[in-house]
């Protein structure tokens, strides 16, 4: 199974190591050791890495709201 | 705080002492926010609140005790920027994860609350110093921070815990370092440094230069007021704005708006109702980088990994914020030395260090014009998008990203 994934993956980043840009190499880099990571760790921890959808509203004013209020008695009482 | 300054009858201090007290708050708070992140994720982000709502509780209650300045630098500037630092930063960083395309009128709403509260806290303040003393005023400002610290705490929820806190949260500490690094990462953090130079001299010689144009001190604290004002009310049309013209345009805007009204009316002010409006207008527009900094970072970085870039920024902010008093205090100084009641040099100063910032987000806006165009032909075909940019020096500064409308 190791071994495998070694053999699929691997050559292809290294391929076409001329041809990357110089300074964003670092995202390539990334993503490919992320699959290597998230392909040889079992099923769980990929759906962890799944970004979720932000509501975008709903309960979230409310974190706004005690936001506000974290700021007021943070940055506003030292104001005083 | 600036009571003592006033009257300092009960505790002997030189001015100079008192700077420091104010900016060893802010600038402590931004120090810990790695230990922050740490409790973090040790204890979730419940307990490290309430350690914070605790922390400032026991600095404001110990204040009203002090006779000395050590005990102050102690309770106010240390305790209290501890116990901001806990439940600043946590607050702050949970908030963006909640939102997509209100992102920024949510952080903008939000970081109104330090204006307003501002506001409202020295109106208070002020009346109870009046009716009840100064130990008194502590003890209520004391009570109130904490009913309303624990009342945020009991409402602050992270978005759908567990998914958020990803299961490599180890390697955060490795990529933290290599963010030095990045360009936009170093652009970000230019902005912030002079921004926040800008920032504090621009607070502190506002109520001066306020005297040199033969206006009471009852005037200068208004035009004190009205910067507050400028900075609650400012913040969220800035943050509606941002979400529909893209959140780096907005900032890039604000910044250099800011500069504009130092060189356009501040210089140029020589009666009470232009320095008013500067006042308001300068309020409105000085504190951008910390109403927008959360969504430009997120933009910049992405979500991923904004909460672990967010706590190094701040702690690169450390230096700014301990040396702007210094700086403001030698440049206010200087301008006193003549004894001409001439502000130029700290106007222009102040005008400067937010020009700066407006083209360093310039620069980074053009960056992100870059990666959004990259990664758009990365999807396109993925084989082409490599070899795109390469052999060029700095392939995100092209003049058509430069002078592109682009809504980034």
């Amino acid at each position: 199974m190791q071994n495998d994934l070694d053999i699929q993956i691997q050559p292809r980043p290294f391929d076409g190591a001329e041809e990357l840009p110089p300074w964003p190499a670092y995202v390539c880099r990334d993503e490919v050791s992320q699959s290597i990571e998230t392909l040889a760790d079992d099923n769980a921890s990929n759906i962890a890495n799944i970004e979720p959808v932000p509501p975008n509203g709903g309960y979230g004013w409310i974190c706004s709201f005690a936001v506000f209020l974290v700021n007021s008695h943070t940055w506003g009482v030292n104001a005083v | 705080m600036a009571h003592y300054t006033l009257r300092s009858d009960k505790i002997k201090a030189t001015n100079f002492e008192f700077a420091i007290v104010g900016g060893l708050s802010i600038s402590q708070a931004l120090a810990i926010s790695p230990i922050v992140s740490i409790f973090n994720k040790r204890m979730g982000m419940r307990p490290t609140m309430l350690i914070g709502a605790a922390l400032i509780f026991l600095s404001l209650l110990t204040s009203s005790f002090v006779t000395q300045v050590w005990h102050l630098i102690l309770s106010q500037g240390i305790c209290f920027g501890w116990g901001m630092g806990f439940i600043y930063v946590t607050a702050s960083a949970i908030l963006p994860s909640w939102f997509s395309t209100h992102r920024s009128l949510a952080v903008g709403l939000a970081t109104s609350g330090a204006g307003l509260g501002g506001l409202v806290y020295s109106l208070v303040a002020n009346a109870a110093i009046e009716s009840l003393g100064v130990e008194w005023a502590y003890r209520i400002i004391a009570c109130c921070s904490l009913c309303a610290n624990l009342l945020a705490c009991a409402l602050l929820k992270e978005f759908r815990e567990g998914a958020t806190m990803s299961t490599r949260q180890d390697d955060r500490w490795r990529q933290d370092a290599r963010f030095f690094g990045q360009v936009e990462v170093v652009l970000i953090l230019f902005w912030g440094f002079v921004t926040e130079l800008g920032y504090i001299a621009l607070l502190y010689s506002l109520p001066s230069f306020a005297a040199s144009i033969s206006l009471t001190p009852t005037q200068g604290s208004v035009a004190n007021a009205l910067l507050n004002l400028g900075l609650g009310l400012g913040r969220p049309p800035l943050g509606w704005l941002s979400d529909i013209m893209g959140r780096i345009n907005m900032a890039m805007i604000m910044t250099a708006l800011c500069a504009l009204f130092c060189f356009s009316l501040w210089i140029p002010a020589q009666s009470f109702s232009v320095l008013l409006a500067f006042a308001f207008l300068a309020g409105a527009t000085c504190g951008t980088f910390w109403c927008t900094v959360t969504p430009v970072l997120v933009e910049v970085v992405g979500l991923k990994k904004f909460a672990g870039t967010f706590s190094v920024v701040l702690v690169a902010l450390v230096l700014p914020t301990t040396f702007a008093e210094v700086v403001a205090m030698e440049v206010a100084k200087a301008s006193h030395g003549a004894q001409t009641r001439d502000y130029t040099g700290a106007q222009a100063f102040v005008g400067f260090m937010f020009l700066a910032g407006a083209l360093s987000l310039l620069l980074l806006r053009c960056w992100k014009v870059w990666r959004v165009e990259l990664d758009q032909q990365d999807r396109d075909e993925r084989g082409q998008a490599a070899s795109w940019g390469s052999r060029q020096w700095m392939p995100w500064l092209r003049p058509r990203f430069v002078f592109g409308l682009w809504r980034v």
